[in-house]
């Protein structure tokens, strides 16, 4: 997945209208919350390579981070 | 434990639910904005919630449903055996099992015990109500369900998910091809049991008083859930289960007329869903207006399809239900025999 396509991704999975980019602070995002998480954790088990442990994702600091765990081999 | 089954089958099942139905933003009035309800809905797919009215126990949606089977389909003098599983009885003692073979109607002559599930117990009592059978001629009542009344005050978690519901199977003998054979898998992960758990009110810990003896609304006095965790459960344990279950048998997915999940949510159901490479027709979520039943939350999806008239009687259906515990149970089995009744309200 591109960077602009997981932006694009993580906007619909949060319904956040914050303006998002690889570098947004996760804490800086009110929709980034425990709903989030468990759309993230989904997205994961379904396209990661490797399982996404619930504690990394709420280690993440920034999109980025995010997409690290989405996309590591 | 992988294993078959022989020559035994769900002769009916139904399941009760709540008359009163509320919207996520009702039931959480107060707690969540308008914008996190409408996010809340869409993720866990559901619209509505079952609330049982004040006084209304689990047991009485099982009884409930029971009711309808004996009305319609089968005989109470063919029972030899109730099971109660759920974590909401009505006392800590007696089990539950007893007294609604008491509202049943039914004989002494019966063996009758409860058993501690929650999401993976209508497999696991369909598992039990079976090997039973090896033993005995009549047939077993099942019952399941929950309903969750207490919550801690301003927490939106289980608030916001959970439904109440009873539903009510009979198992009994059947004369089977070894093709039709109940084809299991139950596993428990021991090592996980903090993700869904409430710390206090048994014998290990009490609940936290204050000195007149009033709990305290601290989050320990009640239920508490790692949904992040849940999911993973789901999308790995759940999934491991069900794929060794399918290798072991060479069992092949696109076969199963029904892929019958535990209706955690939406979102979880669709994960596994998709992970499993069932359909959507397949796995079906319906659980949109009632919630997450626990463990009646396949007859309650089984019940609600019919309600709909979407239920076809499957050759071959996946039952899987997981959670607390925690602990996944699988089951492959022909229903196409099984009478299925639509959803009661009480």
């Amino acid at each position: 997945m591109s960077e602009q396509d997981f932006i694009k991704k993580m906007i619909d999975l949060m319904d956040t209208e914050d303006v998002i980019t690889m570098e947004s602070s996760l804490d800086a995002i009110d929709e980034w919350d425990s709903l989030s998480i468990v759309a993230f954790l989904s997205l994961c088990a379904n396209m990661a390579k490797t399982k996404v442990q619930t504690q990394e994702v709420r280690n993440a600091i920034t999109v980025r981070d995010l997409y690290n765990l989405l996309t590591r081999s | 434990m992988i294993g078959t089954i022989a020559d035994i089958g769900i002769d009916c099942l139904t399941a009760t639910v709540s008359k009163t139905r509320m919207t996520v933003a009702e039931r959480c009035a107060g707690l969540l904005t308008e914008k996190k309800a409408a996010r809340l809905v869409k993720n866990t797919g559901f619209t509505h919630l079952s609330v049982a009215a004040p006084g209304i126990c689990t047991s009485d949606f099982c009884v409930e449903a029971a009711e309808r089977l004996f009305a319609t389909t089968a005989k109470k003098e063919d029972i030899g055996g109730v099971i109660f599983i759920s974590q909401t009885p009505d006392y800590p003692a007696p089990a539950t099992s007893y007294i609604i073979q008491h509202r049943l109607g039914l004989s002494n002559d019966i063996m009758a015990f409860d058993i501690s599930l929650g999401c993976s117990g209508f497999v696991y009592g369909v598992y039990v109500a079976a090997s039973m059978l090896s033993n005995m001629q009549r047939k077993v009542l099942l019952l399941v369900g929950d309903n969750v009344k207490d919550f801690m005050p301003g927490d939106i978690s289980g608030r916001a998910i959970n439904g109440a519901a009873g539903a009510a199977a009979i198992i009994g003998h059947r004369k089977i091809k070894k093709e039709q054979n109940m084809l299991y898998n139950i596993t428990s992960y021991g090592e996980k049991y903090g993700i869904i758990i409430c710390p206090r009110g048994g014998a290990r810990n009490p609940k936290i008083t204050d000195e007149k003896g009033n709990f305290l609304a601290i989050q320990d006095n009640f239920g508490i859930m790692d949904g992040a965790e849940v999911m993973n459960f789901s999308a790995y344990e759940t999934y491991g289960n069900v794929q060794s279950l399918f290798s072991h048998f060479g069992v092949n997915g696109n076969d199963l007329n029904y892929a019958f999940l535990h209706q955690a949510n939406f979102a979880i159901v669709d994960a596994l869903r998709e992970r499993l490479g069932f359909t959507p027709e397949q796995a079906p979520f319906a659980s949109d207006e009632t919630g997450n039943t626990s463990s009646a939350s396949i007859p309650v999806c089984m019940a609600e399809m019919k309600r709909r008239g979407k239920y076809t009687p499957p050759k071959k259906a996946l039952l899987s239900g997981f959670g607390v515990g925690m602990s996944v149970a699988s089951i492959v089995m022909d229903l196409s025999e099984t009478i299925v009744l639509e959803t009661g309200a009480l």
